[in-house]
């Protein structure tokens, strides 16, 4: 469209500002209630499809009584102290049928001097590991050290070093985002545990006596191989350690989760099918209305020579026009409600939350304009061509 | 006139949510630490002062130069406001915070509004200048 015809076009749209500032605010509302459903589902459904990988054991043993607590630490990330003995981690390797193990140990801190709340601080044996590796974004070639870290991905540090209990610690690398309170978690390497504790101690923190041992460990993660059963593994480790531990079933929890996420993704769905139609049905009278009042005018050009194409042409350049600018503004409003309060919004579903990148937020932009501009051209045909196809005479006779 | 009234109207109402979204509506994190946020939210409370005020006046002006002017001046204050947490004063260093999760996002939002409306009023303001 040449730019004389852009400012005719313009013009045209002025002249009839009430209803066509009606459709232009129906448009918005569209395309913000499209944009934000499928950026929040989206960014739901990418948190739940990176919860599924993290928890990547088939088992995982917990001491006696603290099976809720790690089941919450694992779907939430909520900090907790809870302890084996270190002993057993060797009994339950040499358990037959486990293809992969690996011990974690976790330490809630107080306040870390780096950050303003609580960290969880997880020991994790680098060599045996396949449980933290997967979400480390970047290589970290050289061993974890006693004075290394990882870091999960909200962790904010500006000279690549933490500062734990007093002590300095460099950072191998950072974690993905996994979008759950795990990500303000450090990563210890099992070595660096008993200078950590002793850290601590002597910093003022409060120890535990269990934590004063030394030689502990809080969870035992499995993965059966195949010939064997988790049932016939739970078994075997019963006999080897005794009745002293409570098993997680890592991949059972996601799928209660997805379960949930179903429920909340079904009724915004209901709610946003039903909210979309009722603005279609809006479109529809909006533009049933402003044909109907603009009869005369079409009839009139008609009567001066206009072709039928020509006028069905300048009505959907208008339409176009008002969808354009419409579904635009609507996807930046939504982009900029949805977008920045993202984990807000994952917080308050209690949700693992993962918000996309802006490669994802172009497209969904694209997609959304051509859905809108769809919408609003199919609820507006009908009535240009019917109002285009009434004869001159008829037209302008009713408006006597 | 419309226009003016308008454009007053959205400065105060902008700079009366700037006050209120880290203190009321969205709050940073309470604790009896003086955190980076508490700061930021002093902040805040002064640049959202003078982005009302200046709607006030901007209402009273009816020289359209001196009204550029304004508007200008609330642009430059939207990047204020989005510069205070971002860089000048600071959040807490946990994402998983309240000033993060909540006060930072709105201060985002509020501030895109004022540059919006700051430009859009820049750029009527100028084109009737042009037209005269």
């Amino acid at each position: 469209m040449s730019l004389k015809r852009t400012k005719n076009t313009i013009k045209d749209i002025q002249r009839h500002a009430f209803l066509n500032a009606c459709l232009l605010a129906t448009v918005v509302i569209l395309s913000v209630m499209l944009f934000s459903v499928t950026v929040i589902s989206v960014s739901l459904k990418k948190g739940m499809g990176n919860m599924r990988n993290r928890l990547g054991a088939d088992i995982m043993l917990v001491p006696k009584g603290e099976r809720e607590k790690a089941e919450n630490m694992l779907l939430e990330g909520s900090r907790s102290n809870f302890y084996f003995d270190g002993a057993v981690y060797e009994k339950v390797q040499s358990i037959d049928g486990i293809s992969d193990s690996t011990s974690q140990c976790f330490l809630k801190s107080l306040s870390a001097d780096c950050c303003s709340s609580e960290v969880q601080i997880v020991f994790f044996d680098p060599e045996t590991d396949f449980v933290v590796g997967p979400w480390i974004e970047t290589e970290y070639k050289q061993k974890l050290s006693g004075d290394a870290v990882i870091v999960g991905s909200d962790i904010v540090s500006e000279d690549g070093r933490i500062k734990l209990f007093g002590q300095e610690y460099a950072i191998a690398s950072q974690m993905a985002r996994t979008g759950t309170a795990l990500d303000s978690s450090v990563y210890f390497s099992t070595d660096a545990k008993s200078e950590l504790l002793k850290n601590a101690e002597e910093k003022g923190s409060f120890l535990t006596e269990e934590q004063k041992k030394g030689d502990i460990l809080s969870s035992i993660f499995i993965n059966v191989d195949g010939s064997h059963t988790a049932e016939q593994i739970i078994d075997s480790a019963h006999k080897t350690i005794g009745d002293i531990f409570d098993v997680v079933y890592p991949k059972k929890l996601h799928e209660s989760l997805s379960g949930s996420l179903g429920k909340i993704t079904g009724v915004v769905n209901v709610i946003s099918l039903s909210l979309g139609i009722l603005l279609v049905a809006i479109l529809l009278i909006i533009n049933s209305i402003i044909m109907k009042g603009r009869k005369s005018e079409i009839a009139l050009l008609r009567v001066l020579g206009h072709r039928k194409k020509d006028l069905i042409r300048k009505l959907l350049s208008e339409i176009g026009l008002i969808s354009l600018a419409g579904a635009l503004g609507g996807s930046f409003l939504g982009a900029l409600i949805v977008i920045p309060f993202g984990r807000y919004i994952g917080k308050s579903l209690d949700m693992p939350y993962l918000g996309p990148g802006i490669a994802s937020v172009l497209l969904q932009i694209l997609l959304i304009v051509g859905l809108v501009i769809l919408i609003v051209f199919l609820s507006s045909v009908f009535f240009i061509i019917h109002t285009t196809n009434i004869e001159p005479y008829l037209a302008l006779r009713k408006e006597e | 006139m419309k226009n003016r009234t308008i454009f007053a109207a959205a400065f105060v109402l902008l700079g009366l949510l700037v006050i209120l979204a880290p203190t009321v509506l969205f709050p940073v994190c309470e604790s009896e630490m003086k955190m980076a946020c508490f700061f930021t939210k002093k902040a805040e409370i002064g640049v959202g002062l003078v982005i009302a005020a200046l709607g006030v006046i901007y209402f009273f002006l009816k020289n359209k130069d001196i009204r550029l002017g304004i508007s200008i001046a609330e642009l430059l204050n939207a990047g204020l406001v989005l510069a205070l947490p971002a860089k000048l004063t600071g959040l807490c260093k946990m994402s998983d915070m309240a000033c993060r999760v909540k006060t930072y996002p709105a201060l985002i939002v509020l501030s895109v509004l004022l540059a919006v409306s700051a430009a859009a009023d820049i750029f009527l303001l100028a084109r009737s200048g042009n037209e005269k």
